[in-house]
């Protein structure tokens, strides 16, 4: 357990909190599945970028990528794991704690002012 | 675009496509007024309206499904919690519970609604006397609602008197058809809102549900305001072709389901036409 807000904050989950990741994530988390026409309407980001933050979060085991032919054309189908769901609940739940801890944090609390003498 | 709203956006993609769904219904509902409003208006354009309906219904979820993608939403219920049922639990084996699963929130939030609104509107009618409707929907003319005199009874039947508000002059079951029309579709409307999260972005949910619900409750309640004479209030007169004719009803339940699809449609092409990571980092 980190003691201040500063070494919370450094420990948050990287795979989570990049903007466009946690922007897909979010909109995973809202629903079963979607495809990856939707995740690029939703979060505005380029075919390369999305594809690229994707199998990231693929390695990573945060999300199921599935493709299947539609009248000959490719669909990719993604989907949030089950350890996927936990890291996004737990980066929210992380944040909570570091929201909370900043609101009480102070410097003499944490024994950064020198004491004088 | 932020966050919650990617979150809203993704859970309620499908319920959003107004032009795939509010607004074909809307459609159907405003021909089937206009044909009972209007005399002019043939029975048999029931069937183009329809056929209209689904094409564009159909045109529309292709027009979504390509431009917007697909997604798939969460289920009702959570998988995990039929699977812990055993065939022990009293609520049944989990094939049992296939039907169970099938009922929404957004049909739960509905049917609550219009059960509640249906017993309203039950107890007005009961509570009221009964009203005479004169006029002619499709003739045009401006309604006139007097008070019905109540029923002389045999002393031996006087109890019966209580129960004056059930039955019904043949005109006033014409208007009984428009304000379940208004329950009905406020009763939609107010589920929706709830099902939508209650969110400031879905007011005009709110706001349609509950004109149309009022409407229905201002002309289940007729009878305790009109007279014998057949004199009423202006506000009341001015509203009374809304609340005695069916036409006019279904004609403005169609128009708040036509506007609420469109909405929803322009909410969904806002939602998903901007560049949400951009604003978040």
């Amino acid at each position: 357990m980190s003691n201040t807000p500063f070494e919370q904050l450094a420990n948050l989950d990287r795979r989570v909190h990049d903007p466009a990741r946690l922007a897909i994530l979010t909109a995973l988390s809202a629903c079963e599945r979607a495809d990856f026409l939707f995740l690029q309407r939703i979060t505005g980001l380029t075919k390369g970028n999305l594809s690229s933050h994707l199998s990231k979060l693929e390695e990573a085991g945060l999300v199921e990528i599935e493709k299947r032919f539609v009248q000959k054309k490719t669909q990719t189908l993604v989907r949030l794991t089950d350890p996927g769901r936990g890291a996004v609940d737990g980066y929210w739940k992380s944040l909570e704690e570091i929201r909370e801890s900043a609101s009480q944090w102070s410097p003499a609390a944490a024994s950064l002012v020198p004491s004088a003498g | 675009m932020d966050l919650d709203q990617i979150r809203f956006a993704t859970r309620h993609f499908n319920d959003l496509q107004g032009l795939r769904y509010a607004v074909p219904l809307g459609l159907v509902t405003l021909v089937l007024g206009g044909v009972l409003h209007f005399a002019s208006w043939p029975t048999f354009l029931l069937i183009p309206a329809a056929a209209a309906a689904l094409l564009l219904a159909f045109t529309a979820g292709r027009h979504y499904r390509r431009v917007y993608g697909e997604v798939q939403a969460e289920p009702a219920y959570p998988m995990e919690e039929l699977h812990g049922l055993s065939i022990y639990h009293p609520a049944g084996a989990t094939p049992r519970l296939a039907g169970f699963q099938q009922i929404t929130p957004r049909a739960r939030h509905f049917l609550a609604l219009l059960l509640l609104t249906a017993g309203l509107c039950w107890v007005l009618q009961l509570m009221s006397r009964n009203v005479l409707v004169a006029g002619s929907e499709t003739a045009g003319q401006h309604p006139r609602i007097q008070s019905a005199a109540p029923p002389e009874y045999d002393p031996y039947l006087g109890w019966l008197s209580a129960f004056n508000g059930i039955y019904k002059p043949p005109g006033t079951v014409r208007a009984i058809y428009g304000q379940m029309a208004y329950a009905i579709c406020g009763a939609f409307f107010l589920g929706l809102w709830l099902w939508r999260e209650r969110r400031p972005s879905q007011r005009h949910h709110l706001a349609l549900g509950l004109l149309l619900l009022g409407l229905s409750v201002l002309g289940t309640s007729l009878g305790l305001v009109a007279r014998e004479d057949g004199e009423m209030s202006p506000v009341i007169n001015f509203l009374s072709p809304a609340l005695v004719y069916p036409g006019v009803a279904l004609l403005l339940c169609g128009a708040a389901l036509t506007l609420a699809g469109l909405y929803d449609h322009r909410q969904l092409a806002r939602a998903l036409g901007g560049s949400a990571v951009e604003k978040l980092s």
